[in-house]
This record gives C-alpha cells, structure tokens and sequence, in this order.
C-alpha cells in the first residue's frame, strides 16, 4: 500500500536542496528529528519524485555522526554544462590528475609530488591556483606533513571506479 | 643503551616515517630485519628513555605493517594503477581527454544558497555598526583624499601595468631576481628602480605576486628590504602577513622622471 507523507516530503526536500551549514544536505539525526524515524522511507519516496529530473538522493561516508544525505545528478554532464558551471576543461583536467594520482597512492599522496605532475601539464602558476580550488571546495584536503586525501566532495560526487577504468583505458569511455 | 644501539632504534623511526609520509613504498621496509635489531638491542635497555624508544619503534613497525597490509588489499582491486603507470597515461593525454574521463564519472550535488532572515539581519547589524570610510581612514592616519576605486583589466593594460600573458611576465621578473641576485639577496628598491614611473609601478606589482605566492622572500637586513631566492616555493600563502610599501622618490634614490 502506498503511504502519503505530505508534508514530511517537503521537510525532507527543503533538508536534502539547501544549504544551511558548511556542507550541503542533512544529517542522519537531522532527518529524524525534521522528518521522523521513518525518514528513509520518505527519502525512498523523494527519489521516486526525482528520478524523472535525471536526481538522486545520495547517502555518504559513516562518520561519528552516521551517514549525510544529499541530493546530486544521477547522470553525467556534457562539457559544454560544466562550462557554463564555471569549469573550464584544463581545472576538470586537473581534478581528474588529482583525484587519480591520490588513488594510485592508495589516498594519500604528497602535495609536492601531485603539484609537479600538475604543473607538467598545466603549468606551475595554474597548478598552484587549482590545487587550492580544489581543496576550497572539499575535493581535497590537506593533512600535516603535506599529504593530500580526497575530500568529502570526492567521495559524494564522484564515481572513484569510473574515473580510474577510463583513465587507465586511455581516456576512452568503458566498453569502448 | 649505548650510542649505537640508539641509533638503530632512531633509524628505524626514521625509515617507518617514510614510508608513512608515502615517501616510499612499505613493502622497501624490511620489518623482518627491523624487529630482529629491536630484539637484539632489548637486552642493553636500560633507562625509561630507552624503553620508551623502543615502545615508539615498535609502533612504528606496526603502523607499517599495517600500511603492507592495506597496499595489499589495495593492489588486489579494480582500481590499482601504480602511480609511474598512471603518470605515463596522464603524460599522453590530452587535457580534453582527462576532463571528459572525468565528466564521465562526475555527479555533482545539488546545492541552493538562500537568503535567510538571520543573515539578512546580521549583514545589515554589521553595516550598521560600520564606521564611515572617511573616519576610519582618519582612525589610522591616513588623511583624506578619494575612497579606493575598482579597475578593470582593460584599465590596467592601458596604464601599463598588465600587459598580456601575466605568467610569462612574472617568470620573466624572477629569471631577473635570479640573475641579479646570484642566488642570493637583491635589495627590493634596486629590483624595482626604473627610469620611469610606470615601470616601477609594474616591478613592484609583478614583486608582490613573486613575494605572495613564494617564489621569493622578502625580509628586513639592516633597515633595508631584501629579496632572496626561495630553494622551493612556498605555494601559496607565501608570507604571512601584508607588508604595504610606499614607492617614493626617496625610496628609489630621487631616480624618479
């Protein structure tokens, strides 16, 4: 039997779209207190809503304070999307550097050792610019001693598996 | 424990140290040999000093032991590429093709930023409570004269002070400062001196983003200020502080058209 949720689904949404704190979406004991302690169940119900817009309800890490929700594409963009986001190809490049070269290195690699990698492509005055970008919008952050981790960013936005299977199949789409 | 001894110990931390630093792979460490020193050097322990470094020497094995095991585990999945692999592959591709692989695996979040009645009310408390520009000028001795105007980069260009590509110019200016100095010091007023005014102006401008983003240091030698060379650059952030300079004739020696 489908259940109605009313107003708990417009809680939820206004929750999962915008942003209150630092961070987009909701807590895990936000949800429950705004929404109740069936607050999965209408998240369930919100990404039926969603799912003709090409959204999704997404769940991320398991930190001290249990899971985030957020609300992000379920699909993928077009080059010509993201720039009118604000990205240009060469900061979408060196994201893709980044993120890949922190992975090979098992998640955390030296700041000096992916700004040369950088730089090589895109430049030393570019580099330092797009690494701080990067870690501004949570992408990467830097521990002590210089070491680069991904960033909560990275770990929502981005399909860790995907980007490596195309990078290492030489930039080409999986299945290509 | 006698100074070889501790230094064994010391070396081992040192090596453990690398390899969490990911300086080099754990799998160099040989923690067979390094547990087989600590067992031999046990005996010679004598104070709480010693024990104490042998405990941290011991941890330090098993954080890499630890790291051996997660490389293992990592080596083992789908998404293990080592890194002189994957900088070949990023060598050959084009930054188009590394932006599209990326676009492939890219599902942004969704974000709106809103204007809340709390916010609304304490930018306009904070407004409020804000001092005229004119007084607060006054506050830090800096007498009248017209409030500070926004340019653009066509302004900048015409008046001389941006001219084309930004980043060669500055490269140009640190080759400079490397040449002068020797790879040692240059004094700030004898790099940014220029027959005219415009020129001098520029120097200091293209100086300060040399200074801010590490490329050079800028400090205070027997009331001069020097330039000197950085071994590595800092990044960003390199000084900390703001350090205004007045350019004045007097500074530059009466050299000014």
């Amino acid at each position: 039997m489908r259940r109605f949720y009313g107003d708990r689904l417009k809680r939820a949404a206004h929750l999962l779209f915008f942003k209150r704190g630092k961070l987009p979406g909701a807590k895990a004991w936000e949800l429950k207190s705004r929404v109740g302690d069936d607050y999965r169940d209408v998240l369930a119900h919100l990404n039926e809503i969603l799912d003709p817009i090409d959204l999704e309800v997404k769940e991320v890490g398991e930190g001290e304070e249990g899971p985030r929700f957020m609300v992000g594409l379920k699909g993928t963009i077009k080059p010509v999307e993201a720039r009118m986001m604000g990205w240009r190809i060469d900061n979408l490049a060196g994201l893709a550097i980044t993120i890949a070269y922190i992975i090979s290195k098992q998640g955390k690699a030296p700041r000096k050792e992916v700004e040369e990698l950088l730089s090589e492509k895109l430049g030393r005055w570019k580099t330092l610019t797009l690494l701080d970008v990067y870690e501004r919008s949570g992408y990467i952050t830097e521990e002590e001693g210089g070491l680069l981790s991904l960033g909560w960013r990275t770990r929502a936005e981005v399909d860790i598996g995907k980007l490596m299977t195309s990078l290492l199949g030489g930039g080409q789409p999986p299945g290509d | 424990m006698g100074a070889a001894s501790r230094k064994g110990l010391l070396e081992i931390l040192r090596d453990c140290e690398l390899v969490e630093r990911r300086a080099i792979d754990p799998f160099l460490f040989d923690a067979r040999r390094a547990l087989g020193r600590i067992r031999e050097i046990h005996p010679k322990l004598s104070s709480l000093e010693d024990h104490c470094l042998d405990a941290k020497a011991l941890n330090a094995i098993s954080r890499v032991l630890s790291l051996q095991g997660a490389q293992l585990k990592f080596q083992s999945s789908s998404l293990y590429s080592p890194p002189e692999v994957l900088k070949g592959i990023i060598e050959r591709l084009a930054p188009e093709e590394l932006a599209g692989a990326f676009l492939r695996a890219w599902h942004p979040i969704v974000e709106f930023e809103r204007l809340t009645a709390e916010g609304i009310q304490a930018g306009l408390s904070y407004w409020g409570s804000l001092k005229p520009f004119d007084e607060r000028r006054r506050r830090i001795d800096k007498g009248g004269g017209a409030p500070p105007e926004g340019v653009d980069e066509g302004h900048l260009e015409r008046i001389g002070i941006a001219r084309g590509d930004f980043t060669r110019k500055m490269m140009e200016y640190l080759e400079e400062i490397v040449k002068r100095s020797k790879g040692g010091r240059l004094r700030y007023w004898d790099f940014v001196r220029a027959p005219s005014f415009e020129e001098v102006i520029e120097r200091a401008y293209y100086a300060s983003f040399l200074i801010s983003y590490g490329f050079v240091g800028l400090e205070r030698a027997d009331g001069e200020l020097e330039l000197s060379l950085k071994a590595e650059p800092a990044g960003r952030g390199g000084m900390g502080v703001s350090v205004p300079i007045s350019i004045s004739n007097e500074a530059l020696g009466g050299d000014l058209e």
